[in-house]
């Protein structure tokens, strides 16, 4: 039965390699459906496959755009056969959207060890991530989903205090130690650098910002000012 | 190595030197801001005070006091002595009647006994009250509440929020499912009631001794669907007109439905907004830091933003909103602009916000302009307006304290 198993596995790691997927998901509850509904929306399915936990109607929908694996026992993910089978090769991210604060430490703890990406949701994220994405800068990204579940709260409250549409960047490489005067992007707007040594400070713009620095935008237009972000870090 | 060579092209930070005006501006900040916070804790105190001496169950307690004492009066002074005088002897009941008379004028212990009594009383009745009971005594001497429902991660973050980051504690109150540590310790500045048993969320006698009379809007954020939807169905019994706010991930699905047509009924589509978030985290690395926006604080209309990072420590004006228009914090600040500030700590955020709800510049406006009008026809200098704003404001800043001082 081993055996079959791992063939399983394998034959999955072997179909992602040969579709080129950058993104492996584990999950399956309402965020994982929404998510990977939103990613066959934009036509980026290709670069998808889906690790579930349970086997649900809407995942054998979309199994013939996507590549699935179902790993229905629990105590596999706190192997490191598994992960050693999927290989993640070509993947860029992992992104984690289950609620089992356990299931998630056992699939963290396996995938950080390698250069991989992982990003993971704030609302169900333990609190070893976030010492963890403290020791590793840059390779943990905690989508702060709570942030926004309470700015859309804020939002119905009429209170005289509003939250602006202000985001901070890890500075583009392109850009460090250089001037940002000529940085144009259409309907985003850099405020400040945002410098962390020892403890926050804010800088200027007329300074030159540092590697490990990043930069506080206002987003004049919330769809807009994003697409012409993400075109220009993707451009440069 | 690189962190050299960056600091050897990075001009130095100018660091600019307090001088005693600046200090006096701090002051005079600062003591906006304690009287801002007077101002709210007065209000605080009212309420509690209103609470603490509920003047019409006195006023009743006193009335049957009195009632009592005549009745016992009557009772020992006349009735007693002429039911003696006709059953014995009228000389006899005549004694009695003045005995009596001579006790109660002389025993002055017992007057302080019965005081003592009613006081105790009153304690007592306060005491043996339940929790819910005293709940809703005091969440009802308040107006327009948002009540929020559960102990969730969302419920904590706004709460945590709205208390200590940006001190609307008068506005919220939180009927917990579990009482957790970070709500033992919002209940020195909200009112909180934590339900014992989760059977209560499924009978009507919690929501009906409550009543809601006082909610302007309710938001239910417990994170299960099953307690989401008996909170729903019985607050709708109570209150069918107040808005309800669910999210949609712990939404019941009944919701959906078409056969439900709740106008009031608003759900915080918080699957799209995270979905949204992971899909823009594929292709950027963001995160939201501290900040917010809100009106220019009464001091510091007419000063440029950076005057105001300057005297408030940690928390820096990095973006001025005048209208459509985006201002750099070096332009002076009029009194309808909206700042963005950065913030390194909640106490300073809190403390200029309370500055700027409990004293708003806004009513004074309507005065100035009013003032300001009458003075543009008059004159024929043709200054520019926005600078003659700012000069009325700061001459005029006694008067209008003084017409609002009267007002209030």
């Amino acid at each position: 039965m081993g055996f079959f198993k791992k063939r399983r596995v394998r034959k999955f790691a072997e179909k992602a390699v040969e579709q080129q997927s950058d993104f492996y998901v584990f999950g399956s509850n309402d965020f994982t459906e929404a998510f990977i509904d939103q990613l066959i929306q934009i036509g980026a399915e290709s670069k998808v496959s889906l690790i579930s936990d349970i086997k649900l109607n809407w995942i054998e929908e979309v199994k013939s755009h996507i590549n699935v694996l179902y790993e229905e026992t629990a105590e596999e993910y706190a192997k490191r056969n598994l992960y050693e089978t999927l290989g993640f090769q070509n993947a860029k991210k992992v992104i984690i959207l289950h609620e089992d604060p356990v299931l998630i430490q056992n699939i963290m703890s396996y995938v950080t060890g390698s250069d991989l990406q992982v990003i993971i949701l704030a609302q169900f994220a333990p609190p070893f991530v976030k010492y963890l994405s403290g020791q590793k800068r840059g390779q943990i990204i905690i989508v702060n989903n709570l942030f926004q579940i309470v700015n859309e709260l804020y939002a119905r409250m009429d209170l005289p205090l509003s939250r602006p549409p202000v985001i901070a960047i890890p500075v583009p490489p392109r850009l460090i130690n250089s001037s940002l005067s000529s940085v144009n992007i259409p309907k985003v707007r850099i405020l400040r650098i945002l410098r962390e040594d020892y403890k926050k400070k804010l800088l200027p713009i007329d300074l030159t910002p540092r590697e490990n620095d990043k930069l506080l935008l206002y987003l004049e237009d919330s769809q807009n000012s994003l697409k012409n972000l993400v075109d220009f870090l993707t451009k440069n | 190595m690189s962190t050299t060579q960056t600091d050897a092209q990075s001009p130095p930070i100018p660091a600019k030197k307090r001088t005693i005006g600046d200090n006096l501006r701090q002051l005079k900040f600062n003591l906006t801001a304690v009287r801002g916070d007077l101002k709210y804790l007065f209000r605080v105190v009212l309420r509690e005070l209103r609470y603490f001496i509920p003047l019409g169950d006195l006023l009743i307690l006193f009335s049957m006091i009195i009632l009592i004492v005549i009745v016992v009066m009557g009772s020992v002074f006349y009735a007693f002595p002429f039911i003696l005088s006709m059953l014995i002897n009228p000389a006899f009941g005549e004694n009695i009647q003045s005995g009596m008379f001579t006790w109660w004028d002389n025993n002055f212990d017992f007057r302080i006994i019965a005081s003592i009594i009613g006081v105790v009383t009153i304690v007592v009745r306060l005491m043996i009250q339940s929790p819910i009971n005293k709940y809703r005594d005091k969440v009802n001497a308040r107006k327009d509440i948002t009540y929020i429902f559960g102990s969730s991660k969302p419920a904590e973050q706004f709460l945590f929020e709205m208390v200590h980051r940006y001190g609307y504690e008068e506005r919220v109150s939180l009927i917990a499912d579990s009482d957790l540590l970070w709500i033992r310790k919002l209940k020195a500045f909200i009112d909180v009631y934590v339900v014992e048993d989760m059977k209560e969320f499924e009978k009507p006698n919690l929501y009906e001794i409550i009543g809601f009379k006082n909610a302007t809007r309710i938001m239910i954020l417990t994170e299960s669907i099953e307690l989401n939807q008996n909170i729903l169905t019985n607050l709708r019994q109570v209150r069918p007109d107040v808005e309800i706010i669910l999210l949609s991930q712990f939404a019941p699905n009944f919701v959906f439905s078409d056969l439900v047509k709740d106008e009031n009924l608003i759900l915080i589509e918080d699957l799209d907004v995270t979905v949204q978030g992971l899909v823009l985290s594929l292709s950027l690395d963001f995160d939201f830091p501290q900040t917010s926006e809100l009106d220019v604080p009464r001091n510091y209309v007419g000063k440029s933003g950076d005057t105001m990072s300057f005297d408030i420590p940690k928390l820096e004006v990095i973006l001025i909103k005048r209208g459509d228009e985006l201002l750099p914090s070096t332009e002076k600040m009029l009194p309808d602009d909206r700042i963005v500030v950065y913030y390194y700590s909640n106490f300073d955020m809190k403390r200029t916000n309370r500055v700027v709800t409990e004293l708003p510049h806004k009513k004074k406006k309507k005065k100035q302009g009013k003032k300001l009008t009458k003075e543009k026809t008059e004159s024929s200098t043709t200054e520019d307006l926005s600078e003659e704003r700012i000069d009325a404001y700061d001459t005029d800043q006694s008067i209008s304290d003084q017409i609002e001082e009267e007002e209030s």
